[in-house]
């Protein structure tokens, strides 16, 4: 490529990225402007203020709601790796009649309108007594990244040669431990990276959060609307909200934007 | 030996999970939507009524006109996610500075709550207070357009919201094919003077075939379920206009708690979905490798 163009691409590329992230940088600038500032027009521009930030953290449920959304979050990244990475070394080592029948099965855990799995897990969460705990939520949530966990993980298990297992079984290694010792360290960046991915989405989840909590258990997802049911000129809190609910995604998902493809296509795309 | 069992030790627990959490719940979902159960009336129980819920859904042309919302809010929401998508890949695989930062940057959109993002576009699309109105009205478009309150836009308005969310992924999963091209057949092209437009349609297109694909079939399924920028953004109205499958079954069931009705809902939307899904896959003509 010529040089001059080099230049106006990245130039290009620059102007389209600011943007595009517009409405972000919006949302930020907007969290900084209190009261009526926050929706004046045309824009005003004082200087920034910290209480929103203030009210959102100090005023509001948002402690609760934030240790909630942590618990949720903490036990099905837990629970969903515990599960899946096994399961996930077993479809990648061995042979297993039907394998891409059940690859099938796992997407259409995607596919199935949240709507579907909602009204069943209503009405036995509602029989069970589980509507607004954190465990229905748990219970839900490992069944959107399951999948995730299992097919991620399964193409770094993939990834490493086989050779390296099969002479640590020769040494009178047992299959476990070559899979505790060697797979496992080998396919470890793999492992976090489907956390973080389930993590991620847990957090980011409102559908069934809203649907399923009310006030004991609401994580910060679910929170998010009230600021505009109670009063609908909210603005600048809402958005001081909003920044402070993106921030560990964003934190996270720079930590492993290498495999966000993997991240958000379940494996499909390596 | 000790090889077979583990490998049913490990696979065992993921089996059985998906078993009791999938499997049941849908054979429960079927149960119901054979039976009227409405959760305001306790009293009258959960008899059985045939295709009853079925008969009721198909026969109601509102349920015609949220399937006509449903499909052209997801080809449109696809088709333009695809393009911008793919024009910016094609940028960015060129772009040498920065890529990382560039790549992980385009993202933040994706990957941000669903839920702030449709509390975010309202905002901004306020007909009287949005930021969007007063720079729409600076270059010449009538001031207090109501984008999301004028049936006659609403949809499209949901789509570029969507569209914005979703494009990251379309570029990032073609950006990941056009990365993985070999370099030679372009260099040859360009010996041979062969035009960019051709060396894109006859060397490029064919190469990350594959990958546009995958995009748009994973795009297709997320489209179906959109739901937080509906329910912030226009709540279905106004009228019907924006009332998608996924909104209007989610109204069934808990606004008006007919969850008989919702569960036949659900399950035809299932396996229209899925049906659709995989059409979508067996008319590319090449199929794909997908796992």
């Amino acid at each position: 490529m010529v040089r001059h163009e080099k230049v106006v691409l990245n130039i290009a590329v620059t102007v389209a990225l600011l943007l595009y992230l517009f409405p972000f940088f919006w949302m930020i600038s907007t969290s900084l402007k209190v009261g009526a500032h926050a929706w004046s027009i045309p824009p005003e521009w004082p200087f920034p203020s910290l209480d929103n930030y203030k009210y959102v953290l100090f005023e509001t449920g948002f402690f609760k709601w934030f240790t909630n959304s942590m618990i949720v979050c903490i036990i099905t990244t837990m629970a969903a790796l515990g599960l899946g990475v096994p399961a996930a070394y077993s479809l990648s080592r061995f042979r297993i009649k039907g394998q891409e029948h059940l690859f099938f099965f796992i997407l259409t855990t995607r596919m199935g309108p949240p709507v579907a799995f909602a009204i069943p897990f209503y009405m036995i969460f509602l029989n069970l007594g589980m509507i607004d705990t954190v465990g229905a939520l748990i219970v839900l949530y490992m069944i959107m990244n399951i999948a995730l966990v299992v097919w991620v993980t399964k193409g770094f298990f993939d990834e490493i040669p086989k050779e390296i297992e099969q002479s640590a079984l020769l040494d009178g290694l047992t299959r476990f431990q070559a899979f505790r010792k060697f797979a496992l360290p080998l396919a470890s960046e793999g492992i976090y990276a489907a956390g973080i991915f389930t993590f991620v989405f847990s957090w980011n989840e409102y559908f069934y959060a809203s649907l399923f909590t009310s006030t004991q258990s609401r994580t910060l997802a679910a929170y998010m609307p009230s600021f505009l049911v109670v009063k609908e000129f909210l603005w600048g809190e809402m958005c001081a909200a909003a920044t402070l609910v993106c921030i560990p995604v964003i934190v996270l998902i720079v930590i492993v934007h290498r495999y966000i493809v993997r991240g958000l296509t379940m494996g499909v795309v390596r | 030996m000790e090889e077979k069992k583990l490998k049913y030790i490990f696979l065992l627990p993921v089996f059985v999970f998906l078993l009791a959490f999938i499997i049941f719940p849908l054979a429960y979902s079927i149960y119901l939507s054979f039976h009227r159960c409405g959760l305001t009336h306790p009293e009258i129980g959960t008899p059985f009524v045939g295709i009853g819920n079925y008969w009721e859904l198909l026969s109601s042309p509102e349920f015609w006109d949220s399937t006509l919302k449903t499909l052209g809010f997801v080809a449109g929401s696809v088709l333009f996610s695809f393009l911008l998508g793919l024009g910016l890949a094609l940028s960015l695989v060129r772009v040498t500075r920065l890529k990382e930062f560039f790549r992980t940057a385009f993202v933040i959109p994706t990957i941000m709550p669903p839920i702030v993002i449709g509390l975010l576009w309202r905002f901004m699309l306020h007909p009287h207070l949005g930021i969007i109105d007063y720079l729409l009205s600076q270059v010449g478009f009538p001031p207090h357009m109501a984008w999301l309150g004028n049936p006659s836009t609403a949809l499209f308005s949901l789509m570029v919201i969507d569209v914005w969310e979703w494009m990251p992924l379309m570029m990032l999963i073609m950006l990941a094919g056009l990365m993985s091209i070999p370099k030679a057949p372009f260099e040859a092209a360009k010996v041979d003077g062969l035009s960019r437009w051709t060396t894109f349609r006859k060397l490029t297109v064919p190469m990350i075939k594959p990958m546009m694909i995958v995009a748009i079939l994973i795009r297709t399924m997320d489209a179906f379920r959109t739901f937080e920028i509906i329910y912030t953004g226009t709540k279905g109205g106004p009228g019907t206009a924006t009332k998608t499958w996924e909104f209007f079954a989610y109204r069934i069931g808990w606004e008006y708690f007919n969850m008989g009705l919702a569960s036949a809902f659900s399950i035809i939307m299932l396996f229209l979905i899925i049906g659709l899904c995989m059409l979508l896959l067996r008319s590319f003509r090449r199929g794909v490798q997908i796992g």
